[in-house]
């Protein structure tokens, strides 16, 4: 196993190397002067020198690139313009609420889709399956914003039973931090919930039809036993590789979800860095993402590999 | 249940599973009749497709009964399967009724491992502890002929080569000493050297254990060698049953003289060509009354196509389901 | 016995959800199409006097903010979503069906450059590099077709790529290479007809998720150019006006969601007849 763990790092090296570059590309695809474009037309001259020096586009493309690169690495990812923190530094702070914003949802869609999905997998065509299914399709079809707006609509406004907006830290009142994260959670896993309790249920679809379960079943196995303990566990495995992959989704969809609710995460972090034309930040947090993702993709491989015992044992 | 050593213990009346589809009634077994005494190999061959496995699953009722329809009997020790309650069945299965299948490939579990599959029946039947079952479990592997059961039993299926695996399922089926074992083409998944071994491992496991074997299978070969009795069944019903001897001697169904026309003899002469049985298998789904060998039958009249001739024992213990049984012995 | 009849039933019964989905998606490109014809209002005209109004005769979803007729806004708005869509998606399949086929076709160096391209693109979260690619290209239809164009293009390499390695295995590809077919003549022969129904699956689903991310980046601000009418930026506007007028948001929240599912329905539809996994019923039977 261990090869095979050394063999997914070595495989993600040009995978790094080609997101830096897109990354770097970011910057530079803008028409025009990128100074000027972060800076405003109406910004002095000197200004606009004194930003390009500092961000080094008067020198040639390869040079920058290797030079941001090489700060990159070190953990320095420039600084912001409009505020002049460091972008690191910036990102780190938000990270933990945005965190707290994705587990909250992944837990909301486990909860909802691991039951609908197994029993729907177990019991085909039945009452709840079809409903789960059509629940799933629906889920999937609604735009995360609008979801969070119906729901603001319905809950907040015309119930009055949660907070419309805002966020809460969970160290200053776990309470109304809780009331807070209920929507923003549901919003954003809601579509979550949809896509894993298909996937779910056909996983489980496709494990109950294989042979070694009519051989549980004739050792005399109740139908449950069956289930729990030579279903799930095949059926499953699939699943937390899935969920782990479902991070970049749930980036994307924060990005929204921390609009709508104002939530100070990364997400609104970097709506406002990309209205604030703060080019430097984009380009830290798009970064930080994606390999923030690579890392929780290997991780996610490597628990793979550890509960299938064909690849954990084989190598 | 009865305990009259005479009595059959199995005893299969007009057992019919038919599949309501949407295109129309899919008679998988069609009225099949038979019986098992203890400790007897009894052996049922047919080509693909002739309903025989299904039989098998319908014995131990592991057929999905809303598609499915089960009726007849199946009286074990004087019990009718048909009858029981699911939690009966699950006790039976298993238990005094156990199963092994094609492929051990795909019918083992592969995130378990095998020891906890071998002593998942032992756990669930007998009340064993883990730590007995895993001791019971280790001489299983090694009753079966595995090397170094120890490390085997901690070892996943993939890890084995199909022999072993298949001889795993024998294990696991073998496990709390069942009366009867199904064994449905045990060894058409395997290496022809590695076959012999299975059924000579399965006919050991008879003499030692005293277990009933009903051995399907479409290969007259494995029919030859390991079985006392034979049946043979086409389009879902039987169509002759006799002890071995016999069938291979005096073959009468114009089914089985093809069978064994078709298989290449060593001593055969030159100019003895195999015999090919003209026609493919009907369809189950829709047969309508006459006999379902009619279209491929040298011997037929128009009896046979009108009426279903039924199973008549034409000698002792010969039974055959034909109105012009070939009578003739026939060249050896 | 005749199968015929009944394996096309069949084929009905089990392909009845690309059929619905089709009807949706076929009434969603009328609409897109001569929807504006119906419409006495343009998307842009404002009637200052009749503002934040509910639904009535004249203006059957309602005015916005500024006096739009909301139906006019959704109709064109439907224009819109559907040429960004169409067009990001087909450039996404064109590149992404390329560089899949080259490669899962030509494997070595160039399946490793590409397959690592690939991953990386896809380490990205789609609506952050569209909102980056958008933003960077400054606003408008361009450089919202490139964004979502470029954050599709992998998942139509990656699926492309997977088909073609496994089928290039197979033995009637091996027996084309053996007697000595050209590379160009076994893929236009061999592959792309068995790339076809996968492709055309993706397409309908890319459609789906390319409304999704459009309406996504015109409601953070970033599509379209506004007062150019979006699903998304209406959905937008409609945010601080749901009290007053909650016909602005659920207009084209609802249209998002139809369209949306239509084309779901479809992909999945398509799959379920072609994709060989829904013959498990038989399973059963052919113990």
């Amino acid at each position: 196993m261990l090869r095979h763990i050394l063999a997914r790092l070595i495989l993600m090296i040009p995978v790094i190397f080609f997101v830096s570059i897109m990354v770097f590309t970011i910057m530079h695809l803008i028409p025009g002067d990128p100074a000027y474009v972060m800076l405003g037309e109406e910004a002095s001259q000197e200004r606009v020198n004194a930003l390009r020096k500092e961000l080094g586009l008067d020198r040639s493309l390869p040079v920058q690139y290797v030079s941001w690169l090489a700060k990159a690495v070190q953990g320095d990812l420039g600084r912001s313009i409009k505020s002049n923190v460091k972008v690191l530094e910036a990102i780190l702070a938000r990270l933990p609420v945005t965190g707290y914003l994705a587990l909250s949802a992944i837990l909301f869609s486990i909860l909802v889709a691991l039951p609908v999905g197994i029993i729907a997998g177990v019991k085909p065509k039945s009452t709840l399956d079809v409903l789960g299914t059509v629940f799933a399709m629906g889920g999937i079809a609604m735009p995360s914003f609008w979801l969070g707006i119906l729901l603001i609509f319905f809950f907040s406004l015309h119930l009055g039973w949660l907070p419309i907006s805002g966020y809460v830290s969970p160290r200053e009142d776990l309470w109304e931090s809780l009331r807070h994260m209920v929507l923003p959670a549901v919003t954003l896993g809601g579509s979550l919930a949809a896509t894993n309790t298909r996937f779910i249920r056909s996983s489980m679809l496709e494990v109950m039809n294989k042979e070694y379960i009519t051989t549980a079943r004739a050792k005399g196995l109740r139908e449950i036993g069956v289930v729990r303990v030579h279903a799930l566990k095949n059926a499953l495995i699939p699943v937390v590789t899935m969920l782990g992959l479902q991070l970049g989704l749930l980036f994307g969809g924060a990005l929204v979800v921390e609009t709508i609710f104002a939530i100070p995460g990364l997400g609104r972090l970097i709506v406002g860095a990309i209205f604030a034309r703060d080019f430097p930040m984009v380009q830290g947090i798009v970064l930080f993402m994606a390999v923030f993702v690579l890392m929780a993709n290997f991780l996610v491989d490597i628990l793979y590999s550890f509960l299938d015992p064909r690849i954990r044992l084989s190598r | 249940m009865s305990l009259d050593m005479d009595a059959p213990l199995l005893s299969v009346e007009n057992l019919k599973t038919y599949f309501h589809l949407r295109e129309g009634r899919l008679k998988a077994v069609d009225g099949v009749s038979f019986q098992m005494s203890r400790g007897e190999i009894l052996g049922m061959v047919g080509e693909s497709g002739c309903g025989k496995s299904v039989c098998a699953h319908s014995l131990l009722r592991l057929i999905k009964t809303p598609p499915a329809q089960l009726s007849g009997k199946i009286l074990f020790r004087g019990t009718n399967l048909l009858e029981v309650s699911k939690a009966r069945m699950r006790r039976i299965r298993g238990r005094h009724i156990s199963m092994i299948f094609q492929d051990p490939t795909v019918s083992l579990n592969p995130v378990l491992t095998v020891g906890r599959q071998i002593s998942e029946a032992l756990i669930l039947h007998q009340g064993f502890s883990r730590s007995r079952a895993a001791a019971r479990g280790r001489e299983l592997l090694e009753m079966v002929g595995i090397p170094h059961p120890e490390k085997r039993y901690r070892q996943y299926a993939f890890q084995l080569s199909g022999g072993m695996r298949q001889r795993v399922m024998i294990a696991m089926a073998l496990s709390c000493q069942p009366e009867i074992l199904l064994a449905d083409e045990p060894t058409t998944s395997l290496d022809v050297t590695i076959q012999a071994q299975i059924l000579e491992l399965i006919k050991e496991m008879n003499g030692r254990l005293g277990t009933a074997v009903l051995l399907i299978t479409h290969d007259l070969g494995v029919v030859a060698g390991y079985t006392e009795r034979v049946m043979v069944v086409y389009a879902g019903k039987i169509v002759e049953t006799a002890s071995t001897k016999t069938i291979f001697k005096h073959p009468w169904h114009p089914y089985t003289l093809g069978l064994m026309g078709a298989v290449p003899h060593m001593q055969a002469n030159q100019e003895a060509h195999l015999v090919n049985i003209r026609g493919t298998p009907p369809s189950l789904i829709g047969l309508g009354e006459g006999c379902a060998f009619y279209a491929r039958c040298d011997y037929a009249d128009e009896r046979c196509q009108k009426e279903t001739p039924a199973l008549s024992e034409l000698e002792t213990g010969h039974f055959v389901r034909c109105f012009n049984p070939e009578r003739e012995e026939a060249a050896s | 016995m005749n199968d015929s009849p009944g394996i096309i039933k069949r084929y009905l019964e089990q392909g009845i959800l690309a059929v619905v989905g089709l009807s949706v998606v076929f009434l969603v490109i009328l609409i897109a199409i001569f929807g504006p014809m119906f419409s006495p209002f343009g998307p842009l005209d404002q009637e200052l006097t009749h503002v934040l109004s509910a639904p009535d005769a004249r203006h059957i979803l309602g005015t916005d903010d500024l006096g739009r007729d909301i139906f006019a806004r959704v109709v064109y708005g439907a224009r819109n979503s559907l040429f960004i869509g169409i067009i990001s998606v087909g450039i996404a399949m064109v590149v992404g069906v390329s560089i899949g086929l080259i490669a899962g076709y030509w494997r070595g160096f160039h399946d490793r450059v590409i397959a690592s391209l690939m991953d990386a693109m896809l380490s990205f979260p789609p609506l952050v590099l569209a909102i980056a690619i958008s933003a960077a290209l400054g606003q408008g239809y361009l450089s919202v077709m490139i964004a979502i164009g470029f954050v599709f293009t992998p998942f139509f390499g990656r699926l492309v790529r997977g088909v073609v390695l496994s089928t290039r295995e197979k033995e009637f590809i091996l027996g084309a290479r053996a007697v000595g077919t050209k590379d160009y003549k076994i893929i236009l022969r061999h592959i792309l007809p068995n790339i076809a129904a996968p492709i055309i699956i993706q397409v309908s689903l890319g459609l789906a998720y390319a409304i999704l991310v459009e309406a996504g980046l015109s409601f953070l601000g970033v599509g379209l150019n506004p007062p150019t009418p979006s699903w998304g930026s209406m959905l937008r506007d409609g945010y601080g006006y749901m009290q007053m007028a909650p016909s602005m948001a659920i207009s084209p929240g609802v249209a998002i969601f139809i369209t949306v599912l239509g084309f779901n329905f479809l992909g999945d539809g398509i799959r379920d007849v072609v994709d060989p996994e829904h013959q498990k019923v038989f399973k059963q039977v052919e113990l």
